[in-house]
C-alpha cells in the first residue's frame, strides 16, 4: 500500500487500473527540476514524467534538502494531489509534514531508477486500499456555511431562505481554525471577515455612507438593508501594502511579518483567489505607519464603504505617478470586492444591486485606465517555471503584473550557524549553500582561507582552479538555458539545454571536452537560429538602470563588472569578460551563450584535464578575503581563523543583490514577460537566505 | 450507419494522434501509453475545487469535446460518407468551433484559480487573433467551390488542390488551426511553464480524461478541416477515398504538433497585433486573388 492510496476493496478492476497507473507516473519535482538536474538526476530517463501542476502528478518527487520554511508548501502540494498518490524522497531527510515517504533512495541516477521500480510494484499492488486513511492539513480544511448573498450578516450552517429578504441561501466556505488567532492557519475570507466584524464593525447603508449605526438595520434615508463596514485601520492598512521596488525593506517586512511560514506562498492553493488576502493582513502593523497616513485620513474622511472610494483618492489613482509606484499603494484594497464579485459567492461588502460603472468605482486604475479586479496570486515557492523555492507573489491586473512581491525567506535553513568549526571542512560545509553552484563556494571557501592563512598558491593549482570554475559555469549555465527554454515554451531548446548538462553535471574537466566543445558550439549556432527567438526577448525584462548589478545581468547592461578581471591567473590568459549592451533578457541570453563558449576555451587555455585537488589548509589564524566569479556574478567571503577553526564567516551572494531586481523587471508587464524577465535574472534562491 | 462506420475512426484518428504526439514532443514512441494513461486518469480521484462556479466547471470538459465532434459531422471521410450533408457545411464548421473559445474560458472561470483564469482571459485574446483568419480562408475556399457544401468544397479541387491554388489562405488557415487548438507555439491557455497548466490546471482524474480528449478531438477536425478545405481531402490515386481523408489528416496533425516544438511560445501581444496587423490584409489580399483567378480562368 502506497501512503497515498485512494479508497477502494481493491477489487479486480481497482487491481487492473492499478497496474496501469503503476506504468504511467507522472511527479512534481520539489523544489524544482533544475535542482534535480543539478544533482545529475535524469527522472525523465527513468520513465518519469515530469508535471507542472501537483493536479496532474502521480507522485511527490523531493529532491535533496529541503529547508524547514519549504516544508509547508511542500505538504500542501501534497495535499492537492489526486489520489492515488505517492511520495519519493531522494536524498532527503525527515519531513515532518508529510506522510513517511513510500521509497526513500540515495541522490543519484541509478538509485533513482531503482527507486521507481520498486515504487512500480507497490502503485499496483497498493494504488487502492480499504484502510487507506486521508492527509488532512489545516491550510486545506473549511466548512461550508450559507450566507445571504445580498445580506452578508446572515450567515447559517445549513441551506434555507434569508431571513431578510427570502432570497435562497448560497453555500460559501468557512475556514476551520481560531478565527481571533494566527492568520496563516485560517482560509477562507469569512473567517478574515468575522475577525474584522468582531473586532469593529459598523452597519453602513451601500448608498448613503453617512449613514453609520453600530446595530445592523435599515436606512433612515432609502430604507435599504445596512451593511457592515470595515474598521478604518484595516482598511487603511491595506491601502498601506505597498512592495516598492526597494525588495530588500519588503524581504526583511515578510520576514518579520511572517513567523509562521505563510501558507500563502505555495503554488496551487485550492483557492487562490480568496486566499490571497490574508497576506495583506499579516502584514498591516508593520506597514500601516510607514507611507499611508495620507491615505489614511482620506478613507476616514470619506467613512466610505469599503469598495469605493472618496473623490480624493480617486483623483490620485489617476495620477499615473512614475507608473507602479502610485498604484503600488493601493492594490489592496479591491480584494473583497474582488472576492465578492466572483462566483456568485457574495459574502463580502457589496450590499444591495448595483452598477458596474458602481462595482469598478474605486478600483484601481491600470495603465490603460480600464479599472480592473486586481488579484494576488502566488507564484511561487514551487512554481515550475521559476527557481524552485523563490517566493514570487503576483498582484494581477488582469493578465498584467501589478505588483511582485519575492522573498527567499522560505530558503533559510540556518547555514550560518553550521559554519564555524575546523577549516578542513569548511569548503564542503559552505558547497552546501547552493546545489545550482557547489563548486564555485568551495572554491571560494578555499580561496578565503588561504588569504587567512597566507597561503599563495602556485600556479598549477591556480590553473586547476580556473579550470574547475569554468566548468562549473558551463554547468550552470547550461542548467539555467535548460529551464529558461521551458519558460519560454521552446522545447527544443530546453531538451538540448538539459541533454547537454546532464552530460557535463558531476564530472570534473574530463577529456571528453572536444567532442563536448563541438557539439555545444553546434547547439549554440542553432539556438541563434531560433525563429522568433529574439522578437520574444526583446526589450522583456529592461533593466535601465542596472548600478549594483552581479554577474551576466550587470554584463548584458554593458557594464565591465567581472571578478575575473582582478585575478592575476585569469588576466595572464587575456580574459576579457562578455559584455553586450543591451539591457532586456535578450541580452542576458546572449552573454550567458557568449560565457559558454567562452568558459570552454578558457578550460582549454589552462590545459588542465587532472581533476581538482583538495589543497592542504594549514593551522592558522589570521582574517580573510575572497572574492570569486561564480556563475551568477561576484560572491565575497570574509573568513576569520583561528588555530585553524573557523571562527567569523561573512558571505556576499550574488542572488542577493540581484534579487531587488525582480519588482523592477516584473513590474508592468504581462505575466508570461514577467515571468521569462525574472527566470532571465538566473537567481539561486538558495543563495537568499542562509 | 454511417455515423457507426465514422465513430471507430474517430476512436482510431484520435489515438494515432496522441501517439503522435507524445513521439514529436518527447521523443517517445510507445503506442500502448494512451491506453495507460487514460485508464490511470480514469482510476483517480476527480476533485472539485473549492468554490468552483459548478456548473460552468462540470461543463466546459463536455462542450469543449462536443463541438470538435459536431464540427467534424460536417467533414466528408469520402464520397457519400458523412454524417450531415449540410449545404452550409463550411459555415456550420465556423460556428461549432465559436464554441471552443467558451468551453475554454468557461473551463478557466470556473475553477476558480487564477492561473485559470488567466488562461481563459488569454484564449479570449487568442480568440480574437485567430477568428477572422479561419472565416477567410474558408471563404476563398467557398468562393472557388461556388458553395458551403464540404463535399462541394473537395470536389472543386480535382483539377487543382486548394493548397496551390491559394497557398496564402492555406498558410494562414493552418496557423489559425493551430491556434484553435492552442497548439504550441500558440499553447498560451495551458502554457505549463507560465501558468501551471492554466485552464487545465484544476482538473484532475475523468473530468481531466475528458478534457485531454476533447483537445485531441479538436486537433483531428483541424487536420480534416485543412485536408477537406485545401488538401484535395479523398482526391487521390490508387488507394480508396476514406484511406487518402485519414493519411492526410493525421500527415497534416503530424505536422501541426511537430512544428511548435522548435519554436518559443508567442506573446500574447504578438499574438492580436500580428493576427490584426498581417493576417487580415493578407487574408484580404487571397480572396480578392481568388477572385481574380476566377475572373481569369472562367
Amino acid at each position: 500500500m502506497i501512503s497515498g492510496a485512494r479508497l477502494g476493496i481493491g477489487n479486480r478492476v481497482h487491481r487492473f487500473v492499478a497496474t496501469m497507473q503503476a506504468r504511467e507516473l507522472a511527479a512534481f519535482v520539489v523544489p524544482g527540476i533544475e535542482v534535480a538536474r543539478a544533482f545529475g538526476l535524469d527522472p525523465e530517463a527513468a520513465g518519469l514524467r515530469i508535471a507542472v501542476s501537483p493536479r496532474h502528478a502521480d507522485l511527490i518527487l523531493l529532491v535533496g534538502e529541503i529547508p524547514e520554511g519549504l516544508a509547508q508548501a511542500v505538504a500542501i502540494v501534497y495535499a492537492q494531489m489526486p489520489r492515488p498518490r505517492a511520495i519519493v524522497a531522494v536524498g532527503t531527510g525527515s519531513n515532518s509534514t508529510l506522510p513517511a515517504p513510500d521509497v526513500s533512495i540515495a541522490l543519484n541516477q541509478e538509485s533513482l531508477v531503482a527507486g521507481i521500480a520498486e515504487l512500480r510494484s507497490l502503485v499496483a499492488n497498493g494504488s487502492f486500499n480499504p484502510d487507506a486513511s486521508g492527509f488532512d492539513i489545516a491550510e486545506t480544511r473549511a466548512e461550508t456555511v450559507y450566507v445571504c448573498p445580498m445580506h452578508p450578516e446572515i450567515v447559517r450552517t445549513e441551506p434555507g431562505l434569508c431571513p431578510i429578504c427570502g432570497m435562497r441561501l448560497v453555500p460559501s466556505e468557512a475556514a476551520n481554525g481560531d478565527i481571533h488567532g494566527d492568520m496563516s492557519a485560517t482560509h477562507g475570507r469569512e473567517a478574515d471577515q468575522e475577525a474584522a466584524e468582531f473586532a469593529n464593525t459598523a452597519y453602513t447603508c451601500p448608498m448613503h455612507p453617512e449613514v453609520v449605526q453600530s446595530k445592523p438595520g435599515t436606512c433612515p434615508i432609502c430604507g435599504m438593508t445596512l451593511v457592515p463596514r470595515q474598521s478604518t485601520t484595516q482598511e487603511a492598512g491595506r491601502a498601506g501594502h505597498s512592495s516598492g521596488p526597494t525588495s530588500r525593506d519588503t524581504d526583511d517586512n515578510d520576514q518579520a511579518g511572517q513567523s509562521a511560514p505563510s501558507t500563502d506562498h505555495h503554488l496551487h492553493s485550492p483557492s487562490d483567489r480568496s486566499h490571497a488576502h490574508h497576506e495583506r493582513h499579516d502584514n498591516v502593523a508593520d506597514r500601516v505607519p510607514h507611507d499611508t497616513h495620507e491615505q489614511l485620513t482620506n478613507h476616514q474622511a470619506s467613512g466610505d464603504q469599503h469598495s469605493m472610494m472618496s473623490p480624493d483618492m480617486h483623483e490620485m489613482q489617476r495620477d499615473p505617478h512614475d507608473g507602479a509606484e502610485g498604484r503600488h499603494s493601493h492594490g489592496g484594497t479591491d480584494m473583497h470586492s474582488m472576492a465578492t464579485m466572483d462566483h456568485g459567492a457574495h459574502t463580502g461588502m457589496m450590499g444591495g444591486f448595483m452598477s458596474m460603472v458602481a462595482m469598478t468605482k474605486g478600483l484601481p486604475r491600470s495603465r490603460d485606465g480600464l479599472p480592473m479586479e486586481w488579484v494576488e496570486a502566488p507564484f511561487g515557492p514551487l512554481f515550475p517555471g521559476l527557481p524552485g523555492g523563490l517566493d514570487v507573489a503576483f498582484t494581477l491586473d488582469g493578465d498584467d503584473v501589478a505588483q511582485v512581491r519575492v522573498s527567499g525567506a522560505m530558503m533559510s535553513r540556518q547555514l550560518a550557524q553550521t559554519w564555524p568549526g575546523p577549516s578542513t571542512t569548511f569548503p564542503d560545509r559552505l558547497a552546501r549553500l547552493d546545489p545550482l553552484a557547489p563548486v564555485a563556494y568551495r572554491l571560494l571557501a578555499f580561496y578565503a582561507i588561504e588569504h587567512a592563512a597566507g597561503i599563495l598558491i602556485d600556479p598549477s593549482l591556480a590553473r586547476q582552479r580556473i579550470a574547475a570554475l569554468e566548468w562549473q559555469r558551463v554547468i550552470s549555465h547550461l542548467n539555467w538555458l535548460a529551464a529558461f527554454g521551458a519558460v519560454l515554451g521552446d522545447r527544443w531548446i530546453a531538451q538540448s539545454a538539459a541533454a547537454l548538462h546532464l552530460r557535463v553535471v558531476g564530472s570534473s574537466v574530463a577529456t571528453g571536452i572536444d567532442k563536448f566543445q563541438t557539439d555545444l558550439s553546434g547547439f549554440i549556432q542553432r539556438l541563434g537560429k531560433t525563429p522568433l527567438l529574439k522578437r520574444r526577448l526583446d526589450q522583456v525584462g529592461i533593466l535601465a538602470e542596472a548600478t549594483d548589478a552581479l554577474g551576466p545581468v550587470a554584463r548584458a547592461n554593458g557594464k565591465v563588472v567581472d571578478a575575473r578581471l582582478e585575478d592575476r591567473s585569469y588576466r595572464g590568459l587575456d580574459f576579457a569578460p562578455v559584455v553586450v549592451n543591451s539591457g532586456d533578457a535578450h541580452g542576458r541570453l546572449q552573454v550567458r551563450l557568449g560565457e559558454l563558449t567562452q568558459s570552454l576555451a578558457l578550460i582549454q587555455a589552462v590545459d588542465v584535464h587532472a581533476a581538482q585537488e583538495t589543497p592542504p589548509i594549514a593551522e592558522a589564524s589570521g582574517a580573510g578575503t575572497a572574492t570569486i566569479e561564480t556563475p551568477r556574478g561576484a560572491a565575497t567571503l570574509h573568513v576569520t581563523l583561528v588555530d585553524g577553526r573557523i571562527q567569523e564567516v561573512h558571505l556576499t551572494a550574488p542572488s542577493m543583490r540581484n534579487v531587488g531586481f525582480v519588482p523592477v523587471v516584473a513590474t508592468g508587464q504581462e505575466v508570461a514577460d514577467a515571468l521569462v524577465s525574472i527566470a532571465s535574472l538566473d537567481l539561486s534562491p538558495w543563495e537568499l537566505n542562509r | 450507419m454511417t455515423v457507426l462506420w465514422l465513430v471507430p475512426l474517430l476512436v482510431v484518428g484520435t489515438y494515432i494522434i496522441v501517439v503522435l504526439e507524445e513521439w514529436v514532443t518527447t521523443g517517445r514512441f510507445r503506442p500502448v501509453a494512451p491506453v495507460f494513461g487514460g485508464i490511470s486518469l480514469l482510476g483517480r480521484e476527480s476533485l472539485v475545487p473549492r468554490l468552483p462556479d459548478r456548473v460552468l466547471f462540470e461543463a466546459a470538459p463536455g462542450l469543449l469535446l462536443v463541438a470538435p465532434v459536431l464540427a467534424l459531422a460536417v467533414l466528408p471521410l469520402a464520397p457519400g460518407t458523412i454524417i450531415a450533408n449540410l449545404a452550409t457545411g463550411a459555415l456550420f464548421l465556423n460556428a461549432a468551433l465559436a464554441y471552443v473559445m467558451v468551453a475554454l474560458f468557461m473551463a478557466g472561470w470556473g475553477a476558480n484559480s487564477v492561473y485559470g483564469l488567466v488562461g481563459g482571459w488569454r484564449f479570449l485574446g487568442q480568440f480574437v487573433a485567430y477568428s477572422m483568419l479561419i472565416v477567410m480562408p474558408i471563404t476563398a475556399v467557398a468562393m472557388r467551390a461556388q458553395s458551403l457544401a464540404t463535399t462541394t468544397i473537395v470536389e472543386s479541387q480535382t483539377s487543382l488542390w486548394n493548397v496551390i491554388a491559394q497557398p496564402l489562405g492555406f498558410i494562414l488557415f493552418w496557423l489559425a488551426a493551430m491556434a484553435v487548438c492552442f497548439l504550441p507555439p500558440f499553447d498560451l491557455p495551458i502554457a505549463p511553464h507560465e501558468l501551471a497548466g492554466g485552464i487545465m490546471g484544476e482538473y484532475t482524474g475523468d473530468r481531466l480524461a475528458i478534457l485531454r480528449l476533447a483537445r485531441l478531438v479538436l486537433i483531428l477536425t483541424l487536420s480534416a478541416s485543412v485536408t477537406i478545405f485545401f488538401l484535395g481531402g479523398w482526391l487521390g490515386p490508387v488507394l480508396p477515398p476514406w484511406i487518402w481523408t485519414l493519411v492526410k489528416t493525421l500527415l497534416v496533425a503530424a505536422a501541426m504538433l511537430g512544428t511548435g516544438r522548435f519554436v518559443p511560445r508567442l506573446r500574447q501581444e504578438q499574438l492580436v497585433a500580428w493576427g490584426w496587423q498581417f493576417g487580415i490584409p493578407l487574408a484580404l489580399t487571397n480572396i480578392l486573388w481568388v477572385g481574380v483567378t476566377l475572373l481569369v480562368v472562367a
